[in-house]
């Protein structure tokens, strides 16, 4: 039997063909399900030392420390607390008279954190408020301040109005 | 927002040709202005409280006692995370801390329920004993009522030791309630004892004087009369024991300010009978050195506060008036001037920041 594609047949296949390679590659190998680990630290006022040092803990057993002087420095502020939050082993920061947030991130295996200001404003801002939204599955950073409509920032790190 | 208030304040001068200035519109303008722009900081300072801030204030309603405000911002709470789930995206408010927050509110409605129904009790039953009860004299009826008083607190202890956490026990301490069990212990029965000894009082508070009048006469009239002698050895005796009865009392009247935790320094125990007049300044300064140390207190720690130094004057009036203790309302004061100097701190520091909560650590809610 003598079978010559149709024109159909061959529009067919090309739909078919341009479905599988727009298929993400994750979906060929099914992912391995993650451990459930919750560690979120809800906004606290920690005072700020001397040398320019904040306590995370200072309870037996979980200790830690972070300098908070450069985020100061640049900010050109002096304060005597900041607000930190945590989200999922990243640190947020914000003092009143900042213009940015910053997220600080640990480095593994160190006694250094990396840190970068996410910008809010071009004058310095009061009263934000730091908290956790969304969903388990994409926990956002919120931010309040008064007057002004509420900033997010997202799992990946990046300002939106919403949370994505 | 300054620089916009400036250029509208400014407007109506401008558009007036100069030496056309009308000064009443300019300066009602101004005012205008100025009452918006107030108006505006007074709401923009305020920002909408979230469930961090609401669990806060639920948690520092409950340690202060308020038991009825804990309640309402827990529903507050509940109801803002039933609207916008969002805020609780872990579930760390709704499966962890509203939980706990709700099984500590009910364990101390029962507490606090028990605490009305005994204290209904106590004032039903307190009967002081009729003369043909007992042998009454003053040192009998204050030994009466420093039993009842003591046998009552041991009661009150029970209904509080129900309660398994120490922070309950704490925040049940702070309650209403128990503050009047407290004005009932140390204030309604000397109340109804001295109402019950009215002449006795009068008898045995005189006696001390009595005694030295009696012997002064003996002394004027020269009379080697045995029998009076005899007279002013039982009217010494008997006020003696009065006096060490009524101190008792005192000192026990004086612990009763000290239940409560650490709202005040808590006192102790005194032993010389013969120093409760001194005991009492002594705690007062103890109170006052103590105090000067706080580095700050929430509206709710100074509303107790005051609370107990009322208690305190109330204390003293008592030893005053039975003549057991010089009058310490100078110290009172000092006390009372030293806790409105304790920096007010706000339960929620940094626009509404509580202690910290580690979902990891589910028990610890501050």
């Amino acid at each position: 039997m003598n079978w010559t594609p149709s024109a159909e047949n061959i529009r067919c296949a090309a739909l078919l063909m341009l479905l599988i390679l727009a298929l993400p590659p994750g979906c060929a190998r099914k992912q391995p399900p993650g451990l459930r680990l919750e560690e979120n630290l809800m906004r606290v006022s920690l005072a700020v030392a001397r040398d320019g040092t904040v306590s995370l803990s200072d309870d037996p057993p979980r200790f830690g420390r972070l300098d908070v002087g450069p985020i100061l420095a640049e900010e050109g502020v002096v304060v005597s607390a900041v607000q930190v939050l945590e989200r999922a082993g990243q640190y947020y920061l914000w003092a009143d008279g900042f213009r940015n947030v910053w997220e600080v991130t640990p480095r593994p295996g160190s006694s250094e954190a990396g840190y970068r200001a996410l910008p809010l404003s071009a004058r310095p801002l009061s009263g934000v408020r730091l908290a956790h939204f969304g969903t388990a599955e994409s926990i956002c950073v919120r931010l309040d301040a008064p007057d002004h409509e509420p900033w997010f920032i997202s799992p990946e790190g990046k300002l939106h109005a919403r949370c994505p | 927002m300054r620089d916009a208030h400036k250029t509208d304040s400014a407007a109506p001068a401008r558009r007036c040709r100069p030496g056309r200035l009308r000064k009443p519109e300019a300066a009602s303008s101004l005012l205008l202005a100025a009452v918006l722009f107030a108006g505006r900081g007074a709401f923009a300072a305020e920002l909408a409280p979230d469930p961090q801030a609401r669990y806060s204030e639920a948690a520092e309603a409950l340690a202060s006692g308020a038991l009825d405000r804990a309640e309402t911002q827990v529903k507050e709470l509940e109801r803002q995370l039933t609207e916008e789930p969002g805020w609780d995206p872990a579930g760390l408010f709704r499966d962890q801390l509203l939980p706990r927050l709700r099984e500590r509110l009910e364990h101390l409605g029962h507490a606090e329920h028990a605490l009305q129904l005994f204290l209904d009790s106590a004032a039903a039953d307190l009967h002081v004993p009729e003369r043909s009860e007992t042998r009454r004299t003053g040192g009998a009826l204050i030994l009466w009522g420093e039993t009842m008083i003591r046998q009552l607190q041991a009661d009150r202890e029970a209904i509080v030791a129900t309660l398994p956490e120490e922070a309950d026990r704490a925040s049940l301490r702070n309650t209403r309630i128990f503050g009047a069990t407290e004005d009932f212990l140390a204030l309604e029965i000397p109340r109804r004892m001295a109402a019950a000894m009215d002449t006795e009082i009068s008898r045995f508070l005189g006696a001390d004087e009595r005694a030295q009048i009696l012997k002064a006469r003996l002394d004027c009239v020269k009379r080697d009369s045995i029998g009076k002698s005899d007279e002013v050895q039982r009217v010494q005796a008997e006020a003696e024991a009065w006096r060490g009865a009524s101190q008792r009392l005192f000192t026990l009247l004086l612990d009763l300010t000290g239940d409560g935790g650490d709202v005040l320094l808590p006192v102790q125990a005194d032993t010389g009978p013969e120093k409760v007049g001194f005991a009492f300044a002594r705690r007062l300064r103890h109170q006052i050195v103590f105090l000067r140390t706080v580095p700050g207190q929430t509206p709710a720690e100074k509303a107790l506060r005051m609370e107990k130094i009322r208690r305190l004057r109330q204390v003293n009036a008592v030893g005053v008036d039975t003549r057991l203790a010089t009058d310490q309302d100078a110290l009172i004061d000092e006390l009372e001037g030293v806790v409105e100097n304790v920096p007010l701190r706000s339960p929620t520091p940094a626009g509404g920041a509580p202690p910290t909560v580690s979902q990891g650590r589910p028990g610890a809610p501050p």
